[in-house]
């Protein structure tokens, strides 16, 4: 399999991740739905350094660096939900309306 | 410069940070809850030891670190502008967290991190610093916005800012990713030639303008504004209206102005220009409806954003490097100006919420000369400077955005611009009006007047102020500082 091949791949899943962030309403499935992207992301970006790389490793570099910063994206998202849920008793991103015009 | 301890020596203003964020959390531990209040100028000491640092690298210019990292004056300008907004920060904060409780050591860290994250982007010389730097700037901006964690309004603005922000952080990592792709390195300087003329190239493009503009709060991409400005402990709303913009404009102004300025720049000027009309107009017609003066000034600081977008613009369009030259510097100016009168007038509606009940409602405002005549009288001034009347720094920074716009031949956006300042006055105006010509609420709130607060507030009146009259040495800091990129 090719360069074409990682790359639809990548794209499907940044699709489905988007679509799921986008479709779904509960807080935490919207959080999973980021980092779905953010692994689409890093698919993409150790293919682009596999196939046309030559010889480098910023690619490959990068995508370690989100790795970190997705977990830490993730930290911050779980305490801004858990704190959420304390105040309202639910996960559920509809029921968050008090802030409006 | 091959010299790795040379290399470190350029990182001393970040450095000086991170340590001072660090000092802040130890020293927290140990301290007992009366003297808590010693964490607030501990950490402006920092601030001021790592301007001392910036001092220092003035006039380097040069790429460290292999080309990721760049210490050029542009740079140490957008990291004196950054300290100003922190320093202004870390004092208005105080009185509004103290009297909720908030912990004041978690809040002057986070909020020394998030400064570090905009240092960062300020020096980025390459896509994977410029990733690193964003998150490091806005994570920390996200747990302020959720920073009163038993309030409603503060949990739903800060996960609503998180969630939106992340998602246009994935689309932005995807369009940097397609953009190595594409042109195989991740150095800003070099990634112009290789994203013209393909479709790929035109869609990389495409989601890297999204994920900037989501993070400077341009309309269509804005939706997280109002929600995340309100939410948030009003003197942190301050901070965040200014100074994750101010390194979402330095990611811009080193992304497409050194990055793509040369060879994209004819797709890119009608995008920027468009965006920009959008974004003051938009801003503003909604900032007109709103009651809460909270809401009102984070519509207002979306308008702001499209003046700045319109001196982009501007550079998009210049005929010349030297009407290149005066766009930046028009950016750079707004952004400093903006980030004085702003981050302060949000800490006045902090001073009239000592009642956390109250979400600061116009009404607060009623009558507020007969009982605080200077603290009415501060507002009136930066809210003047906002609306961008002479002789405050507001006026002069739409001049030099209207100058730009009118040298670069986009005289329609000039018009544009001053269209949308009349509008503006309308809202702004409507609070002096309530200030100085209506009779306060029966039981008006009471106001906070912790002496940090009150010292910054004198500060950024007297900024304001002298900003807008002697004008002149600013300039030539500005003038040194853009030309070097040119």
């Amino acid at each position: 399999m090719g360069l074409t091949g990682y790359l639809v791949v990548s794209i499907l899943l940044f699709g489905i991740g988007a679509f799921g962030f986008l479709a779904r309403r509960n807080a935490i499935l919207m959080l999973i739905c980021i980092e779905l992207m953010l692994n689409a992301v890093n698919l993409s970006l150790v293919a682009f350094n596999a196939f046309g790389g030559q010889g480098e490793v910023t690619g490959a570099i990068f995508a370690l660096m989100i790795m970190a910063v997705a977990a830490a994206e993730a930290t911050v998202g779980l305490a801004l939900v858990m704190a959420i849920i304390r105040t309202r008793q639910t996960a559920e991103v509809d029921e968050y309306s008090d802030l409006k015009e | 410069m091959t010299d790795p301890l040379n290399d470190l020596f350029t990182l001393l203003p970040e450095l000086i940070l991170v340590a001072a964020a660090l000092v802040v959390i130890t020293v927290d531990l140990f301290l007992p809850r009366g003297a808590k209040w010693t964490l607030t100028p501990l950490a402006v000491f920092g601030m001021l030891l790592a301007g001392i640092g910036c001092a220092l690298v003035w006039g380097v210019n040069d790429t460290v670190f292999a080309g990721f990292y760049v210490v050029d004056d542009l740079s140490v300008f957008l990291k004196v502008a950054t300290l100003v907004i922190g320093v202004l920060a870390a004092l208005f904060a105080p009185s509004y967290l103290v009297s909720r409780r908030l912990p004041l050591g978690e809040f002057n860290a986070i909020l020394l991190f998030s400064l570090t994250g905009m240092f960062v982007l300020a020096s980025s010389s390459d896509l994977v610093t410029m990733f690193l730097g964003l998150e490091l700037m806005v994570m920390p901006a996200y747990l302020l916005t959720g920073f009163h964690k038993t309030d409603r309004y503060s949990n739903e603005g800060g996960l609503k800012y998180f969630l939106l922000g992340s998602f246009a952080s994935a689309i932005l990592l995807f369009g940097i990713s397609w953009t190595y792709g594409l042109t195989g390195t991740t150095r800003v300087a070099e990634i112009g030639a290789g994203l013209t003329g393909s479709t790929a190239g035109i869609v990389a493009l495409a989601m890297l303008t999204v994920g900037a503009t989501f993070k400077v709060a341009a309309v269509p991409f804005h939706y997280w504004t109002p929600d995340a400005y309100q939410g948030a402990p009003t003197p942190l709303t301050g901070f965040l209206s200014v100074g994750p913009k101010l390194g979402a404009f330095a990611l811009l102004v080193r992304l497409f102005v050194e990055g793509l300025g040369g060879d994209v720049r004819a797709e890119w000027l009608v995008v920027m220009a468009v965006l920009a009309l959008l974004t003051m107009t938009g801003g503003n017609v909604v900032a007109l409806a709103q009651v809460n003066v909270k809401r009102m000034l984070a519509y207002s600081s979306i308008a702001h954003t499209g003046y700045i977008m319109a001196a982009l613009a501007a550079f998009a369009a210049a005929p010349s490097p030297a009407v290149q030259q005066r766009s930046v510097e028009a950016v750079l100016f707004y952004l400093l100006g903006y980030g004085v009168m702003n981050i302060a007038a949000f800490a006045v509606v902090g001073m009239l919420q000592r009642d956390p009940r109250r979400y600061g409602g116009l009404v607060s405002f009623a009558g507020l000369a007969g009982r605080a005549p200077w603290l009415a009288a501060a507002m009136a001034v930066l809210l003047l400077s906002l609306t961008g009347i002479p002789p405050t720094v507001g006026f002069f920074a739409k001049l030099y955005v209207l100058l730009a716009a009118v040298d670069a031949g986009m005289a329609w956006l000039a018009v544009a611009i001053a269209l949308n300042a009349a509008l503006a006055a309308f809202y702004y105006l409507r609070v002096i009006v309530y200030m100085y010509m209506r009779d306060p609420e029966p039981e008006p709130a009471s106001i906070d007047g912790h002496p940090f607060g009150v010292a910054a507030l004198a500060m950024s009146v007297v900024g304001v102020l002298a900003l807008g009259i002697f004008v002149e040495p600013v300039l030539d800091f500005l003038r040194a500082s853009a030309g070097s990129i040119f």
